[in-house]
C-alpha cells in the first residue's frame, strides 16, 4: 500500500447549533493513500461534507485524531499551518458560480498562485498549463457567466491545479451539474487521477462511485461500509439502509416486500418489477 | 434584463483603449479641469474640437455618443433657462428681447451655449475616455495601483479593489438569479406589471428577499472558496499581469496637456467673447 496521507481515527465533529448541538460526524475511521481514487458515498445530511471540511481544515474536528501528512491536528493550530495545507490539499465545491472570484478566465485561474505569493512569469506558466490540463485553454479570456456549469466547475478545478495539491477533494462537485456537464468533470478526474493527483470524491452517485479504487460508504456520521466498488455495490441491503439512490423499481419493491405482498425485491427495472408483481399477483401469466 | 451591464465598454482596439488606465484615469481628471478653465469662445472651440477629435480616435460610434446624452436632456434645458432668463446683465447692457417683466440679453444666450457646451463635452469626453474605451477589470486594476500610496495610512486598498473586482464577476450571476425567481414567481400567478406605485413595489418584496438570502448564501461560499484557495488579503500577494507603460502611453496625456495649456492661452490672449 502506499504512503497514507490522511488518517482519521475515531473522528468526530459536532456542530454547536443555539437550540441544540448536531453531531455530524460520530467517530469515522479512515485512510487515503497517496494516489488513489476514494469516493465517499452518503445521502443528504450523512456528515460527507463535514468529513471533507475537516481534511481541507474549514472546520478543525471537535474529537478523535485527525493526522494530515503525518502531522497531527490540534485545536490550537496555527493559520500558517493551515495555509501550508490547503496548499497541499485543494478543494472543490458543488456550486461552480459561488467559487470564481475574477471576472475573466484566466484571472481567475491565477487566484490560487497569486494568493501564494508566485512570480508573475511563474504565474502564466501554471495558469496556461491548469486550463490545458481541464481542456479550457481556449475559453481563457472568457468570461465565467458565458460558460457552461461544466466548463465553470472545469475553470474551477484548473484554479485548484494550479496550486499544484497532492490531494484534491471533489465536495459533490457534479451535483449541479447536467449529464454533460457531469461527464466533463468526471473525464478531469480521471485524468487527475491517473496523472498521479490523490483524488478524494464525494457524492451520492453510484455511477460515479463506480469509477473509483475504492468507495467508502458514510451515514449518521459513522462510516458503514468500506471497500472496492464491487465489494460496496453487492451490500445493497445496507446501501438502502443508508438512503443511497436505488433505482426507483427496487424501491417499489421493497415497499412492497416489507408490507408482504412480494418475496423479493432483486429488481433493477420497471419491467421486472411489473413481471414481479405479476408473479406474486397469481401468476397471471 | 441580460445586457445590463456595469458601465458602457465598447471593446476596440484605438489608441484611446490600448492607453494604460491609469493614465486614463489621470488623463480624465486633467481634462475635466481644463474644461473648467475654458472662460472665453475661443478656448470654448478648442475643447470642443479637442472631445470631437478624442472621439473620431475612439472610433466609438457618434450615434452611440449622442445617445449618452439624452439622459441629460432635462438638466441641459434648466441650466438654459435660468442661464437665460436669470442672467445679470452688466450695466447699460440692451436686451434683445423684452416683453411683460421678461428680457432676455445676448450675454445670457452666451452663458447657455457655453453651460451646454461643457455639460455636452464633460459627458462625451469621460465616456470616450475612460468608460467607453476601458473595461471595468481594467478600471478596478487602475484604481487600486493609483490608490496604492493610501496604504500608508492604513486604507485598506487591496480589500476594496477585491470587492470591486467581486461585484463585477457577480452581476451577471444575480441577474441571471434574479430571472429565476421572476419565472418562479410568475408561475404561481404572481402579477408585477400591474396595479399603482405601491402594489407594484410589494410585489418585488417576493423576488428581493430570495435573492438576498441567496446573495448571502454565495458570499458564505465564495469566501470559503476564497480562503481554501490560500486568500489571506492583500499582503504578499502577487499579480500574474503586470501593466507596463507602452511609448503610446505617453500620447494621451500630451493631449490632456495641451488642452489645459490651450484654455489657459485663449484665455488670457485671445479673450474674445461674443458680447
Amino acid at each position: 500500500m502506499n504512503e497514507t496521507i490522511i488518517k482519521a481515527e475515531k473522528l468526530g465533529y459536532t456542530y454547536e447549533g443555539d437550540e441544540r448541538n448536531v453531531r455530524a460526524l460520530d467517530g469515522v475511521d479512515i485512510e487515503i493513500y497517496r494516489g488513489e481514487f476514494l469516493c465517499v458515498l452518503g445521502q443528504n445530511g450523512s456528515g460527507k461534507s463535514t468529513l471533507a471540511k475537516l481534511f481541507n481544515l474549514i472546520l478543525t474536528p471537535t474529537d478523535g485524531v485527525l493526522e494530515l501528512f503525518g502531522k497531527r491536528i490540534e485545536k490550537d493550530i496555527t493559520d500558517d499551518e493551515i495555509f501550508d495545507i490547503r496548499r497541499k490539499i485543494g478543494m472543490v465545491f458543488q456550486n461552480p458560480d459561488n467559487q470564481l472570484v475574477a471576472t475573466i478566465v484566466e484571472e481567475d485561474v491565477a487566484f490560487g498562485p497569486e494568493n501564494i505569493g508566485m512570480p508573475p512569469a511563474k504565474i502564466r506558466e501554471t495558469v496556461d498549463a491548469a486550463l490545458d490540463t481541464v481542456g479550457m485553454s481556449e475559453y481563457a479570456r472568457h468570461s465565467p457567466h458565458q460558460l457552461s456549469g461544466g466548463q465553470k466547475q472545469r475553470v474551477a478545478i484548473a484554479g485548484i491545479i494550479a496550486l499544484s495539491p497532492d490531494v484534491i477533494i471533489f465536495d459533490e462537485s457534479t451535483a449541479m451539474l447536467d449529464p454533460n456537464g457531469r461527464a466533463e468533470v468526471m473525464d478531469t478526474i480521471k485524468k487527475l487521477k491517473n496523472s498521479g493527483t490523490t483524488v478524494v470524491l464525494i457524492t451520492h452517485y453510484m455511477e460515479e462511485a463506480a469509477e473509483a479504487d475504492r468507495v467508502a460508504v458514510i451515514d449518521g456520521g459513522r462510516k458503514v461500509l468500506e471497500g472496492t466498488p464491487t465489494e460496496v455495490f453487492t451490500e445493497r441491503e445496507k446501501l438502502i439502509e443508508c438512503g443511497l439512490a436505488v433505482p426507483q423499481a427496487t424501491e417499489l419493491m421493497l415497499k412492497l416486500k416489507q408490507k408482504g405482498f412480494v418475496d423479493t425485491a432483486d429488481v433493477l427495472t420497471p419491467y421486472e418489477a411489473a413481471l414481479a408483481i405479476a408473479k406474486a399477483a397469481g401468476g397471471a401469466r | 434584463m441580460k445586457d445590463v451591464t456595469l458601465g458602457q465598454f465598447f471593446p476596440g482596439n484605438s489608441i484611446v483603449h490600448r492607453t494604460d488606465a491609469r493614465i486614463k484615469l489621470l488623463c480624465v481628471i486633467a481634462y475635466i479641469v481644463g474644461i473648467f478653465l475654458a472662460k472665453s469662445a475661443a478656448a470654448y472651440a478648442l475643447v470642443l474640437v479637442a472631445t470631437v477629435l478624442l472621439a473620431l480616435v475612439s472610433s466609438i460610434p457618434m450615434s452611440t455618443l449622442l445617445k449618452s446624452l439624452k439622459p441629460l436632456t432635462f438638466i441641459i434645458i434648466i441650466t438654459s433657462i435660468i442661464n437665460i432668463f436669470w442672467y445679470t446683465a452688466p450695466e447699460g447692457a440692451v436686451p434683445l428681447v423684452e416683453f411683460w417683466k421678461i428680457k432676455i440679453y445676448a450675454g445670457g444666450l452666451m452663458t447657455a451655449v457655453y453651460m451646454i457646451l461643457r455639460i455636452a463635452c464633460l459627458i462625451v469626453g469621460t465616456s470616450v475616455l475612460l468608460t467607453y474605451t476601458t473595461s471595468p477589470i481594467a478600471l478596478t486594476d487602475a484604481i487600486e495601483s493609483l490608490l496604492v500610496p493610501l496604504k500608508i495610512i492604513k486604507l485598506p486598498v487591496h480589500e476594496f479593489a477585491m470587492m470591486m473586482t467581486i461585484a463585477l464577476r457577480f452581476i451577471p450571476t444575480l441577474i441571471e438569479e434574479t430571472n429565476k425567481i421572476m419565472a418562479a414567481q410568475k408561475s404561481r400567478g404572481a402579477d408585477f406589471s400591474s396595479g399603482g406605485l405601491t402594489k407594484r413595489a410589494k410585489a418585488m418584496i417576493p423576488i428581493i428577499i430570495p435573492l438576498f438570502i441567496s446573495a448571502f448564501r454565495r458570499a458564505d461560499d465564495l469566501a470559503i472558496a476564497m480562503e481554501c484557495r490560500c486568500y489571506r488579503g492583500g499582503s504578499g500577494r502577487t499579480k500574474m499581469n503586470i501593466k507596463k507603460l507602452a511609448p503610446t502611453d505617453i500620447l494621451l496625456p500630451l493631449f490632456t496637456a495641451a488642452i489645459i495649456a490651450g484654455a489657459v492661452l485663449l484665455n488670457k490672449f485671445v479673450p474674445f467673447n461674443i458680447v
